[in-house]
């Protein structure tokens, strides 16, 4: 097993529910990616906690994505990616050779910076992913599928009566909503969001912040930000990533949130946290 | 142009004023002399191919004059000289006899002509007139409809007689179009001068001067050449009647097989190299092998068709494994035009499909994957439904160019003189650009103008097909 | 319908508490459906194949004939196979006399119509105007066989003669050939324009250069490589072109250089040679591929030559 070099978590000093130490839910053991000779990250070991919000953050270009994409094997679909190292799903290497990587993805869902849905109506964009993985289902077990999802992506009542509408038709904020819609309908256990409301109106951004929290009951949660203040609001864990001179990405520090955001170790972080870098 | 840069001095910022100096303005002429120029050059290439239309349009219609092949008079019924009665041969010979023979009669007969006995009178119309047969016909103008048929039946072969009742039973046409048919089918009215289109508008005081002095009597009419009878009619060895029906037909048949061949191979092809061939070798070299294959001159496809198709495939192409009768010769089938026009436009789609496929955002492929679809699953349900526009621009652009090319067919052997509809695929065949090389090509030049009516049929209809996937195109250019 | 909370939802529509297994699922029918488009990938290199293996196999019949040199193939001035003459020279000097006319017309007239779009219309006027060059593109080649018979021969023989341009002849049908190829060299040529990055122009603009100035001196050099690109892209077109020379420019090899003669191309030899009943065994047809491998080998390197330059092209900017 490669050296850990992060800080197993003690027990929250904040009390409440969160006293049981968190199980480990994804795990990267010494990952580096490469896009062709470009090593993009180097070395990265870091636990992502089940039932809970941890947030990657850092200044452009240091790698937060292609960490992010990793988490589900979506680098496989860049030309000349490669993946170094082990990235464990409850224990399993999803990256062993006999992995099915649109599984793993079924698992590790994931949401995007920019709202992508299909050009298809609001129902089909989030059917298109149950329906995928039980072609024989009924149809009205797929519209109450569907239904679970938009009201658990708080998107139900604005849709419910557009359910045949295009999901490009949407304003940018549903739209994002309705890609989370469309991630949380085939139940994955873990949902990656890259900058998800990076795109997005202070009021959006709002919604979706809530709604992550609202989610890490049931999920757990990876997600990007540039944004310190919504890291610091909903992230239970922080992981801070810099730049090497040779421009390849490495972490420098993980803890939890109010550590990273009150005490960090590093200097840097300390700089980065406080807007004084980036 | 050449100074070094060094400090400007007060006078050299005097010295440019706005408007310039000489030097300034001789530039400024030239520049708009060399836009001048560089217009004038696009107008004149759009010039040059205007001229090219307007060519075409000369050639399609014009006064044009007429003569029969074959006295109206003799196909017509007429009655026996010897059944006339003293009156009618009595006017006959007032009519048609010249008057220096008839001052001989009374000198050769022995009797003035009121004295001459019947007998007499019709020798004398056999001998002094020049066509005694034609004498009692009755003019065309004159017949019946029923008589205007048994003329046809009796004058045309078995075979166009069937033809023609084909196009149309001949009892259900007017007295007019039979006359028509009659002048043309068994008089062999042909055209034996035509005018140019403009020549006929824009001269045609002119024009008519100079048939009343050359062609005195003589039979003219405006005529065009693309007509809907020029269009339903078989081909025929005369530029009258010859028609495109069997070119047309030609055309839509390899055209649809080839599309039908060429389609899914080259979507497929299409979509393995933009989503499953990645930086793959094998790729990389079909990828190179396309675009050379884009750039292979169109009689090489030929080269191979005739090579491959109508002689090493032989006994398939013509049908002659499965028991398919009389077979063409050397597999001039509409299979084997099918298959080489196959590979031509295969490229063509490849690439197409590829630059339709390639506009789809990646961020589409990546929600699917996100939510566990394989590769071709994403590709199936949400990148093929977006390129599919594109796809089919490309198809219709492929459309077109089947149905002009011509050399690749000259090669694998269409230009064989077809008069009938294709029978089916393993069925010799005729295309309309084909049609178009033969007609130009006879020496009888007045081929060029029939040549210009098929011209314009594939002119509109390519530049059709063109139009739509250019408007097609420019619309999801904008939606994108 | 009554408004179910998700709870009540989720009891009605339980999900599937077993999680997946990571591991690879047999998918027979993507399976198959990869192997198709593979193979359909693959075809395209058959086609080449095909095509190389036809032409040299029957091109071999006829270079393994007794009768036949490869020094005689390349000097003799005579082609007649049936007086045993096989020197591709007058059926080749036919085909770059027509393709050296084509060029004439062609790349000035299109390089001034590339330069003209790119670098002076309105966005409006190039709107319509690429689209026309397009619909122009895609003229049927026998189209313009059609217009050198019945138009560009006339008009040579009423300038210069009936007794100097014969009824055949290599001028005819080398313009019109240049009318051709004229889209084609200024899409090719704008489109190397086009890439050239504003910066490049608006730097040039700004030292006082007139546009003029700015288009042949500037962007034109910039395109260089993307213009050498379209010009022997034009080369390899003219060489390939069938129906044109066979309509207009003769019918029967003929050894001359002057334009107003007829003479026959090697394209529009194959092709007429075809057009009879022609047996599938014997000289006249393994002769036809001898004159098609030479005419593949010459465009297929023109079309490679030129790819490497639009390559360098795209990589400059
Ligand atoms: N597909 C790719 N091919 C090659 N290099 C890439 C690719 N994607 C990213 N990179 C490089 O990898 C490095 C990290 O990129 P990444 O997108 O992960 O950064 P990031 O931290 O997400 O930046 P940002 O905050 O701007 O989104 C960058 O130097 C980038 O140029
Ligand atoms: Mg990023």
């Amino acid at each position: 097993m490669a050296e850990v070099r992060f800080s197993v978590p003690k027990q929250s000093s904040a009390g409440g529910a969160d006293n049981a130490v968190p199980s480990v839910k994804m795990l990267l053991e010494d990952v580096s990616v490469f896009y062709g000779t470009f090593r993009a990250l180097a070395g990265v070991n870091m636990p992502v906690y089940e039932h809970h919000i941890t947030a990657i953050i850092g200044p452009s270009g240091c790698g937060k994505s292609t960490l992010i994409r990793t988490l589900n094997r979506m680098n496989d679909t860049v030309d000349g990616a490669r993946v170094e190292g082990r990235v464990l799903l409850d224990g399993e290497d999803i990256y062993a050779p006999d992995v099915d990587p649109a599984i793993v993805r079924r698992r590790v869902g994931m949401v995007f910076q920019k709202p992508n849905p299909f050009p298809k109506s609001i129902f089909e964009n989030v059917a298109f992913g149950i329906w995928l993985y039980n072609k024989r289902i009924s149809r009205s077990e797929l519209s109450d599928r569907v239904e679970i999802a938009l009201k658990r992506a708080a998107l139900w009542d604005e849709v419910k009566d557009k359910l045949k509408q295009l999901g490009t038709s949407l304003s940018g904020g549903q739209q994002q909503r309705l890609c989370i819609a469309r991630a949380i309908a085939v139940e994955p256990e873990v949902l990656l969001m890259d900058e998800p409301a990076s795109a997005l109106d202070p009021i959006s951004t709002m919604k979706i912040e809530e709604l992550m929290l609202d989610l890490k009951r049931d999920y757990t949660i990876v997600i990007v930000t540039h944004n310190m203040q919504q890291a610091a609001r909903v992230s239970d864990y922080t992981a801070m990533m810099m730049m090497r001179p040779d421009r390849a990405g490495e972490l420098i520090e993980f803890d939890r949130t109010e550590i990273i955001f009150t005490n960090p170790k590093d200097k840097r972080t300390a700089d980065y946290v406080s807007g004084r870098f980036g | 142009m050449a100074r070094s840069i060094t400090e400007p001095t007060p006078q050299d910022f005097s010295a440019v004023e706005l408007r310039g100096d000489a030097s300034v303005r001789r530039r400024q002429v030239i520049a708009r002399t060399g836009r001048g120029v560089l217009f004038f050059s696009l107008v004149l290439g759009l010039v040059a191919l205007l001229t090219l239309f307007l060519n075409v349009f000369d050639k399609l219609g014009g006064y044009a004059v007429y003569a029969f092949k074959i006295d109206p008079l003799t196909i017509t019924p007429s009655r026996p000289l010897e059944e006339l009665s003293r009156e009618e041969l009595l006017a006959l010979i007032e009519k048609h006899v010249p008057e220096d023979a008839k001052a001989l009669i009374p000198e050769e007969y022995g009797a003035p002509l009121e004295e001459l006995s019947n007998e007499d009178l019709v020798n004398i119309l056999y001998n002094d007139t020049p066509s005694p047969e034609t004498l009692t016909a009755k003019p065309l103008e004159a017949l019946t409809r029923e008589e205007l048929i048994e003329v046809l039946q009796r004058n045309v072969t078995g075979t166009r007689f069937e033809q023609l009742q084909a196009e149309r039973p001949l009892e259900q046409r007017t007295r007019e179009e039979l006359i028509e048919l009659v002048e043309v089918e068994v008089l062999q009215r042909s055209v034996v001068w035509q005018w140019t289109l403009f020549e006929s508008i824009f001269n045609r005081d002119a024009i008519l001067a100079e048939i009343a002095s050359r062609y005195p009597g003589s039979d003219y009419e405006f005529k065009w050449w693309l007509t809907p009878r020029f269009i339903a009619s078989d081909q025929t060895t005369r530029p009258e009647t010859t028609g495109l029906r069997p070119a047309l037909l030609g055309s839509l048949l390899v055209v649809i097989l080839s599309i039908l061949f060429a389609v899914p191979i080259g979507v497929a092809a299409g979509i393995y190299l933009e989503e499953f061939a990645g930086k793959s070798r094998l790729g990389a070299i079909i990828q190179t092998n396309i675009y050379n294959l884009a750039g292979v001159p169109s009689i090489i496809y030929g080269m191979l068709g005739l090579a491959v198709f109508a002689r090493a495939l032989r006994d398939f192409t013509t049908g002659a494994a499965f028991g398919v009768p009389n077979p063409p010769p050397n597999g001039r089938t509409i299979i084997t035009a099918s298959l080489t026009m196959a590979l031509l436009i295969l490229p063509l789609i490849i690439v197409n499909t590829q630059e339709a496929i390639r506009a789809v955002p990646q961020a589409l492929r990546d929600a699917a994957l996100a939510v566990g679809a394989t590769k071709w699953e994403t590709v199936w349900h949400h990148v093929l439904p977006v390129a599919a526009p594109g796809i089919l621009t490309g198809t219709i652009l492929a459309t077109a160019r089947a149905l002009g090319e011509t050399a690749p067919l000259i090669v694998v052997g269409a230009a064989a003189y077809v008069t009938m509809d294709p029978q089916g695929i393993f069925s010799s065949y005729t295309v309309l650009p084909i049609q178009i090389y033969t007609w130009t090509k006879l020496p009888e030049q007045i081929f060029t103008r029939v040549a210009s009516a098929a011209v314009v049929v594939l002119l509109v209809t390519v530049l059709a097909i063109n139009l739509t996937a250019i408007i097609l195109r420019n619309r999801l250019r904008k939606q994108i | 319908m009554a408004e179910l909370s998700v709870a009540e939802l989720q009891t009605k529509a339980p999900s599937r508490a077993r999680r997946l297994s990571l591991r690879r699922r047999a998918r027979p029918g993507e399976a198959v459906i990869r192997t198709i488009l593979l193979g359909s990938g693959v075809l395209s290199i058959f086609t080449t194949v095909g095509i190389i293996v036809v032409l040299v196999s029957d091109a071999l019949g006829f270079f393994l004939h007794p009768g036949v040199t490869l020094v005689k193939f390349f000097t003799d001035t005579v082609w007649a196979p049936e007086f045993g003459r096989y020197g591709i020279l007058p059926l080749a000097t036919a085909t770059l006399i027509t393709s050296l006319i084509a060029l004439i017309i062609a790349v000035p007239l299109g390089l001034s119509a590339a330069i003209f779009l790119s670098e002076y219309a309105s966005p409006r006027a190039r709107g319509y105007l690429k689209p026309i060059l397009e619909l122009l593109a895609a003229i049927p080649t026998v189209v313009y066989g059609y217009f050198a018979v019945t138009f560009m021969t006339p008009l040579l023989r009423s300038i210069f003669g009936a007794d100097v341009v014969d009824f055949y002849n290599m001028a005819s049908a080398g313009i019109v050939m240049g009318f051709m190829i004229i889209p084609l060299v200024a899409s090719v040529s704008e489109d190397a324009l086009a890439s050239v990055p504003r910066a490049l122009r608006e730097a040039a603009l700004g030292l006082g250069a007139t546009p003029l100035e700015t288009s042949l001196r500037v962007v034109v050099p910039a395109a260089t490589s993307g213009i050498a690109a379209s010009i022997i892209l034009a080369i390899s077109r003219a060489f390939g072109e069938t129906m044109i020379v066979l309509l207009a420019a003769g019918a029967g090899p003929n050894f001359t250089l002057n334009p107003f003669k007829a003479a026959e191309t090697i394209t529009g030899h194959i092709a007429r040679i075809s057009t009879g009943d022609i047996s599938h065994e014997g000289m006249d047809f393994y002769s036809l591929f001898a004159l098609g491998l030479v005419l593949f080998i010459m465009t297929l390197t023109l079309n490679l030559i030129s790819r490497w330059f639009v390559k360098r092209f795209r990589e400059v900017y």
